[in-house]
């Protein structure tokens, strides 16, 4: 099997599926840093 | 550059987004707030801002020029920066976290070495990060300017207002924030590059066998020490710069600035490989192009269709800000807490580093218009920082006994070695040689400081 063609195809879907989590988890670090009732003086 | 009207439409909605986010995220309580983010950063936060701060154009852009001439020959080479990074992880990161009350750098100097060691730190901070955010708003500026055909002046302080909105209001948490969704864009959009120029390919033998000729030759023509060097630049050049330092600061534990910093090693290996892969497709796809530097951006023009191209460019924009983000923040609370007086109040050291956040983001613009080259530029940088602030850094964080005059001298050491290589051109200003005459005048200076003051001591 072609060396190109697994990284081709792969390096792009585990690109995409760490952006989703780095995204949700933005998501949550926003909400309790921002938003949460930590954040309240 | 002609780009189709969604593409323009996704770049204005972009930057207006990131605008509004921004200022919706502008809370700071205080300085601890906008310093360290009250050292509350989760573990994944921790790896994707060190992500989305290493990530900058040199190892976006810069890295598939390479790979278009050179194949995967220089994998290997930028691979001693993704060992640096684990190697920072388990030795040293946790450790940044073990001083209470430390921000900087400058801090963990101050109390190994003394309060000349802490302004010195301070000092060469400060200058690191604010001459990085220059060389990467020219960068950042070039890349606007192509892609929507305004001015580059106006690029330059385009690129570099956005980024400073949110440095300014919210500090390190907001900066940490933008970096999270900056760092899902530039992933999805580098990802899709390298997935529909995949589609152009017709056969994967003929693409394999087209790599390793490159790499081959590549690799037959190249010499030993400048390898060599090159690794010692990967290796050492941007270990625990300031903004990179922040982080493990800000790690809300030990244990999360140990993973982040591992996890943002190993992902830099995916990183490379990704942007040694384009590299090799836009050989395969474009063949000859007269100015390679940018054929990361003519192979996205090449293979992606209306809308994912705008969301590239705003990613290559992301991929500057981020950066340059990271580099304001840290300049401005080394700023602040290594070269102003302890004895401040929070409010006042709040205000003064906002205040540094401004000018240090006009003079960054300024350099930007005037700054060499990326990669010549970020080799300064890097072949300054190495010799002058490691050393000593290493030593006391490894809890080793250290002494004043020996940190002190090994930081002036370091700089002027290293500075005079670059200033006076010897050796035709090889940063690699920059950093080894630092490395080696930092030790004598190391040295001669610790036995002249135990003479004192006993004198």
């Amino acid at each position: 099997m072609s060396i190109l063609w697994i990284l081709i195809h792969c390096l792009p879907v585990i690109c995409f599926v760490i952006a989703v989590i780095v995204v949700v988890q933005t998501v949550f670090f926003v909400r309790n840093a921002f938003f949460g009732p930590t954040s309240q003086r | 550059m002609a780009l189709h009207r969604i593409d323009l439409v996704v770049i204005g909605l972009y930057f207006a987004l990131l605008t509004a986010f921004g200022l919706l995220i502008r809370r700071t309580r205080g300085f601890e707030d906008f310093a360290v983010a009250r050292r509350s950063v989760p573990t994944l936060m921790v790896f994707a801002s060190l992500c989305g701060a290493y990530i900058g154009p040199g190892y976006s852009l810069g890295f598939t020029a390479k790979a278009y001439g050179v194949g995967f020959m220089l994998l290997p080479v930028w691979m001693c920066f993704s060992l640096q990074t684990c190697l920072v992880g388990i030795w040293l990161a946790p450790r940044l976290r073990r001083f209470p009350g430390v921000y900087t750098l400058g801090g963990v100097m101050m109390s190994a070495y003394g309060p000349t060691a802490k302004q010195l730190t301070g000092l060469v901070s400060v200058g690191l990060c604010v001459g990085f955010a220059g060389v990467l708003a020219r960068a950042g500026g070039v890349i606007l300017s192509d892609a929507v055909g305004i001015s580059l002046p106006i690029a330059v302080f385009v690129i570099t207002g956005v980024g400073v909105i949110y440095a300014l209001t919210g500090g390190l948490k907001s900066v940490v924030a933008t970096e999270g969704i900056q760092f899902g864009v530039v992933l999805v959009s580098a990802g899709a590059v390298v997935a529909f120029a995949g589609r152009h390919i017709t056969s994967y033998a003929a693409l394999d066998h087209s790599a390793f000729t490159l790499t081959a030759t590549a690799w037959k023509s190249a010499s030993g020490p400048e390898l060599l060097g090159m690794m010692l630049l990967f290796l050492m050049g941007e270990t625990l710069i300031p903004p990179y330092a922040n982080r493990a600061l800000a790690a809300a534990s030990e244990g999360a600035s140990k993973i982040g910093f591992v996890f943002a090693g190993i992902f830099s290996v995916i990183w490379f490989t990704l942007m040694a892969t384009a590299g090799v497709l836009a050989n395969t796809i474009l063949g000859h192009v007269s100015q390679p530097d940018g054929v990361l951006i003519l192979l996205a023009q090449a293979v992606l269709p209306a809308g994912l191209l705008g969301l590239f460019l705003v990613a290559l924009a992301a991929i500057v800000m981020s950066t340059q983000e990271s580099l304001l923040n840290a300049a401005s609370v080394c700023m602040t807490r290594d070269l102003m007086p302890a004895s401040w109040l929070d409010r006042k050291q709040l205000y003064v580093a906002r205040i540094s956040t401004i000018l240090f983001a006009i003079t960054a613009a300024m350099l930007g218009l005037r700054a060499p080259g990326i990669i010549d530029g970020l080799l300064i940088c890097y072949s300054i920082w190495a010799p002058t602030i490691l050393p000593p850094l290493i030593w006391s964080l490894l809890g080793f006994r250290t002494s004043q005059m020996g940190g002190t001298l090994s930081i002036l050491g370091g700089g002027l070695a290293s500075g005079s290589v670059l200033v006076f051109h010897v050796a035709s200003g090889n940063p690699a040689i920059a950093i080894l005459a630092g490395l080696s005048a930092s030790l004598l200076g190391a040295i001669i400081g610790t036995l002249a003051q135990r003479l004192w001591r006993r004198a």
